[in-house]
C-alpha cells in the first residue's frame, strides 16, 4: 500500500499552503486516511480499459504464496483494433478468489473486478467477465494481457497471460502497394472516395475496385488484386473513433490517373471537421492535401461521384 | 382506501380551520374598528413588501474525487471550483391574517439556473407573529419545506454547515414541496402536519410534479423547553406515509443491432441480429414510509457562549429521492433507509462559531453482493465527518413582537437570529462504498473536500 498513500498525495493536488493549514486545523489526519481509499482515477490514459472496473495506477503487486489461481481466460479472438470498446473476456477462478485484475504489459495501471456468480461451464468457481476497451491511439504490436485472482486479504496469485496482438493499419499501409489514406479531427462522419484509372470509385457502397473484363469469368481470388476500402468510420454518426479510412493495393494498381475526393456525409452536430490526405506508394509519399468540411458540404449529394475534390495523382 | 379517507378528513379539516380563523379574525377587525365596513367592503392595512433574500458563494479548494474529464453524460467532473451555491430572493407581504411568500434561487451548480423555491400563502392566528407560549395557528398552502424532522426545516441561513445530512438530502431532495401544511403550537408543544405532492423540487425523477394521485401525509410533534432556560431542549417526533411511483415502459419496436462475435470491425451478416420489441409494461404505485426522532440541546457557556448538541435519526423504506432513488418494483424488493447526524456547535464570542459533524445514510440496508462463490451482505452507506469554523456579523433578533417580545416562531420563515455577513470554512471527510479495492470489496472512493464560503444576508 506504500505506493498508494504516495500516490495519493500528488493526486490531490492540494496546496502547500492549504496543506499547511489543515495540519494546523488538526484535520490532516482525515487527509491521511482517505489516502488509503481508491481514488476516481478513470484511467482513461490507460492502453486498456475495463468497463465498471476500479482502476489502480501502478504495477500490479507481486505474487503471493497462497494467492488463488486464474483457471480459465476466455476471448473470442486474440486480435485487438485500436479504438475498440465492447472486447468479451471471460474466465473462471479458484474457489477462494473474490476479484480478478486485469492488465495490459507496459500499461500505466490494472483494472480489479468483482468476481461474480459461476458460469454454467464451470459450475463450482467463482467466474468474471469484464468488457475491455483499447484508445483509438493504441500502437501496433504485440500484448500480454495479463488475468490474475485475488482472495478476500488482497493476497495476488499467479498470473494467466493471453497474448493480443493489434491488427493496426498503419502496418497495412506502410507495406501496400499504393494507398490513399483519410484522416480527420473531429467525431465527424467523412466518406472517402477514389477514382482509379479505369474509371471505378472505391467508396463505402463499392469497397473494391476489382471488376472482370467483360466476358470473363469472375476471378475468384480477384479481390485481392483491386483497391479495398478498409472502414467506413463514424458511418451515420455512430462513432467508433477511428477517424480515418483507407484504400489499399496489396497488388500493384492500375498504371494512370487517381482522383481522390471526400464527401462529407454528416458532421455530428460539429461545427467543421478539418482533414488530410495521404497517398503513399510501398511506403513513399506520393501527394497530401489538407481541408476543411463545413456545414454546407453535407447539402450535396452523397451517392457515387459524391464530394469535393481533395487530390489528383499518377501512378506510373 | 384509508389512506383517501385520511386525505378527506384532513382537507375537510383544514377548510373548517380555514373559514374559523376567517370568521373570527374578520370580527376581531370589526370589533377594532368600526370604520372597517365604510362602503360595504371591510377595509384592510395592507402591509408593506417586505424584500430579504441572501448569496452564498463557495471555493471548493479541493476535493478528491475532482477531475479534468467530462462524464459519460457530459457534465464536467472538476469539483475544485468556486460556485454560486445559492442565492436567493425573497418578497414577503404581511396582510395580517394571511401573509405570503415568493422566494427564487440562481445558482450555478448545474450550471446556471433561475428556479422557485418557495411560495406559500398562509392563512394565520393570531393576525400577526405569535408572542413566546402564546397559542398560534398556520395554515400554509403552496411551495414550501417539507414538515419533516429539523434538519429538512432548518433555513439556509441559520444552518452552520454547508449543507444538510446525507439522508436528509436523500430523502427530501431540495426541502421544498408542493402542498398544504397545517402548522401551531401552545406554550412548549407545537405540531405540523402536511399533504404533499411526494416529489421535492430536487428529486431526480419527477421533480415538483406529481405523476401520481397518492399523497404524502407528513407530520412532526415537537416540544421546545422556553428560551430562558439555563439549558434548553427542543426534541420532535416526525413521520411520513404514502406512495411512490415506479414509471412503466412505452411500446419499443423491432430493432437490429450488429455484434461483432469475430471483432474485426466489418459487417457480416452473421452478426445482424434482431431484439424483438417488447409491449408496454403500466407504471406502479409502490408504498413508502419514514419515521424519525430530533433532538436539539443548547446551554449558555460563560465567555464563550452557546453550546448546542444537535442529533436526527430517520428509519424509512422505499423513500431515496435524491441520491439513490429507491424503486422496489425494480429491485424486486423493498429499500429500507437509515441515516442519522450527531452535530456539536460552540460559539466563541458573538463573532464565531466552531462545529463538528458526523452523518450517515445507508440507502439500503438490506444490500448484499455476490463474492466469489457467496453472497454476502454489503454495505452501502455513506457518512460524513465534517469540522467547520465560521467567522460572522451576528445581527439583532428580527423577529420580535410588540414591545420587544422575543417570538415563538420565525416569522414567515425568516432566522430568528440574523447574521448579515458570514465566512465558513469546512473540511469534509466522506466515507462510501462507491470504490474497490484490490480483493473486489466495496471501498471507499476518496472524495474529502475542503470548502469556503462567503455569504452575505439582507
Amino acid at each position: 500500500m506504500k505506493h498508494r498513500r504516495h500516490e495519493c498525495a500528488r493526486e490531490t493536488g492540494l496546496p502547500g499552503a492549504l496543506r499547511r493549514f489543515g495540519w494546523m486545523a488538526a484535520v490532516s489526519t482525515f487527509l491521511v486516511a482517505s489516502c488509503d481509499a481508491a481514488t476516481a482515477d478513470r484511467g482513461l490514459d490507460a492502453r486498456l480499459r475495463v468497463d465498471g472496473a476500479q482502476f489502480f495506477r501502478g504495477a500490479m503487486p507481486s505474487s503471493e504464496e497462497g494467492g488463488p489461481a486464474v483457471v480459465a481466460v476466455s476471448l473470442r479472438t486474440n486480435e485487438i483494433r485500436a479504438g475498440t470498446h465492447d472486447k468479451s473476456c471471460t474466465g473462471a477462478l479458484a474457489r477462494e478468489a473474490t476479484s480478478a485484475a486485469i492488465g495490459l504489459s507496459g500499461d500505466v495501471g490494472y483494472w480489479v473486478i468483482p468476481a461474480g456468480s459461476p458460469a454454467v461451464e464451470t459450475p463450482n468457481l467463482p467466474s468474471f467477465q469484464a468488457t475491455l476497451a483499447f484508445p483509438p491511439s493504441l500502437p501496433s504490436g504485440t500484448y500480454a494481457l495479463t488475468v490474475r485472482a485475488v482472495d478476500g486479504a488482497g493476497h495476488f496469485g499467479l498470473p494467466m497471460d493471453r497474448t493480443l496482438s493489434t491488427a493496426n493499419t498503419d502496418d497495412a499501409v506502410r507495406t501496400a502497394e499504393l494507398a490513399v489514406s483519410l484522416q480527420w479531427d473531429t467525431e465527424v462522419d467523412l466518406d472517402l472516395h477514389v477514382v482509379d484509372p479505369r474509371g471505378v470509385e472505391i467508396w463505402k457502397r463499392n469497397i473494391n475496385s476489382y471488376e472482370p473484363a467483360p466476358g470473363e469469368p469472375v476471378d475468384p481470388e480477384g479481390w485481392k488484386t483491386g483497391g479495398i476500402l478498409d472502414f467506413d468510420s463514424n458511418a451515420a454518426c455512430v462513432i467508433d473513433g477511428r477517424r480515418r479510412e483507407n484504400v489499399i493495393w496489396k497488388s500493384a494498381p492500375p498504371a494512370g490517373h487517381y482522383v481522390v475526393r471526400v464527401d462529407t456525409f454528416l458532421l455530428c452536430q460539429a461545427s467543421t471537421a478539418r482533414f488530410r490526405i495521404d497517398v503513399t506508394q510501398r511506403g513513399a509519399s506520393l501527394g497530401s492535401a489538407e481541408g476543411m468540411s463545413t456545414e454546407v458540404d453535407t447539402q450535396y449529394s452523397h451517392d457515387r461521384g459524391a464530394g469535393v475534390l481533395a487530390l489528383e495523382f499518377d501512378v506510373p | 382506501m384509508t389512506r383517501r379517507v385520511a386525505t378527506l378528513v384532513f382537507g375537510v379539516s383544514f377548510f373548517a380551520s380555514a373559514w374559523s380563523l376567517t370568521s373570527r379574525a374578520m370580527a376581531d377587525v370589526l370589533a377594532a374598528d368600526p370604520q372597517a365596513t365604510a362602503g360595504g367592503l371591510p377595509r384592510i392595512d395592507w402591509g408593506a413588501v417586505r424584500v430579504s433574500g441572501y448569496a452564498q458563494a463557495d471555493w471548493v479548494m479541493f476535493r478528491q474525487s475532482s477531475q479534468d474529464e467530462v462524464s459519460t453524460a457530459g457534465e464536467p467532473l472538476n469539483e475544485n471550483r468556486f460556485t454560486l451555491a445559492s442565492a436567493r430572493l425573497r418578497a414577503t407581504v404581511d396582510h395580517g391574517l394571511v401573509t405570503g411568500m415568493f422566494e427564487i434561487d440562481a445558482n450555478t451548480v448545474h450550471g446556471p439556473q433561475v428556479r422557485p423555491t418557495d411560495a406559500e400563502i398562509t392563512l394565520r392566528w393570531p393576525a400577526r407573529a405569535p408572542r413566546a407560549g402564546e397559542a398560534y395557528f398556520q395554515a400554509t398552502m403552496g411551495l414550501l419545506r417539507t414538515p419533516f424532522g429539523f434538519d429538512t426545516q432548518e433555513v439556509a441561513q441559520r444552518r452552520p454547515f454547508l449543507s444538510r445530512s446525507l439522508f436528509s438530502e436523500a430523502l427530501f431532495p431540495g426541502s421544498y414541496d408542493l402542498g398544504l401544511a397545517l402548522r401551531g403550537g401552545y406554550r412548549f408543544f407545537n405540531y405540523s402536519l402536511g399533504i404533499m405532492n411526494g416529489d421535492p423540487i430536487g428529486e431526480r425523477a419527477f421533480p415538483g410534479r406529481d405523476p401520481n394521485q397518492s399523497k404524502d401525509l407528513v407530520f412532526r410533534l415537537g416540544v421546545e423547553s422556553s428560551r430562558a432556560s439555563h439549558v434548553r431542549v427542543e426534541a420532535g417526533f416526525s413521520g411520513l406515509t404514502g406512495g411512490g411511483f415506479h414509471e412503466g415502459t412505452p411500446t419499443t419496436k423491432d430493432v437490429f443491432v450488429w455484434r461483432d462475435v469475430n471483432e474485426d470491425g466489418v459487417v457480416d451478416p452473421t452478426e445482424i441480429q434482431v431484439i424483438a420489441g417488447t409491449a408496454a409494461t403500466p407504471s406502479e404505485r409502490f408504498p413508502r414510509f419514514a419515521l424519525g426522532g430530533d433532538l436539539r440541546l443548547s446551554a449558555d457557556i460563560p465567555w464563550l457562549g452557546e453550546l448546542s448538541v444537535r442529533g436526527e435519526v430517520v428509519r424509512a423504506k422505499n423513500l431515496d429521492r435524491g441520491l439513490q432513488a429507491a424503486d422496489p418494483v425494480v429491485a424486486g424488493r423493498d429499500l429500507r433507509e437509515v441515516g442519522y447526524y450527531v452535530d456539536v456547535l460552540q460559539e466563541v464570542t458573538p463573532y464565531a462559531i466552531v462545529g463538528v459533524r458526523y452523518d450517515r445514510y445507508n440507502p439500503d440496508a438490506d444490500k448484499s453482493e455476490q463474492a466469489g462463490l457467496r453472497p454476502v451482505a454489503r454495505d452501502p452507506s455513506f457518512s460524513t465527518f465534517s469540522v467547520m469554523a465560521a467567522a460572522r456579523f451576528k445581527g439583532a433578533l428580527v423577529a420580535r413582537g410588540p414591545g420587544g417580545a422575543p417570538l415563538a416562531m420565525p416569522d414567515l420563515g425568516a432566522p430568528r437570529v440574523f447574521y448579515p455577513a458570514r465566512c465558513i470554512v469546512q473540511y469534509d471527510h466522506r466515507t462510501n462504498a462507491l470504490g474497490r479495492d484490490a480483493s473486489g470489496a466495496p471501498t471507499t472512493l476518496a472524495d474529502d473536500s475542503f470548502t469556503v464560503r462567503a455569504e452575505v444576508s439582507f
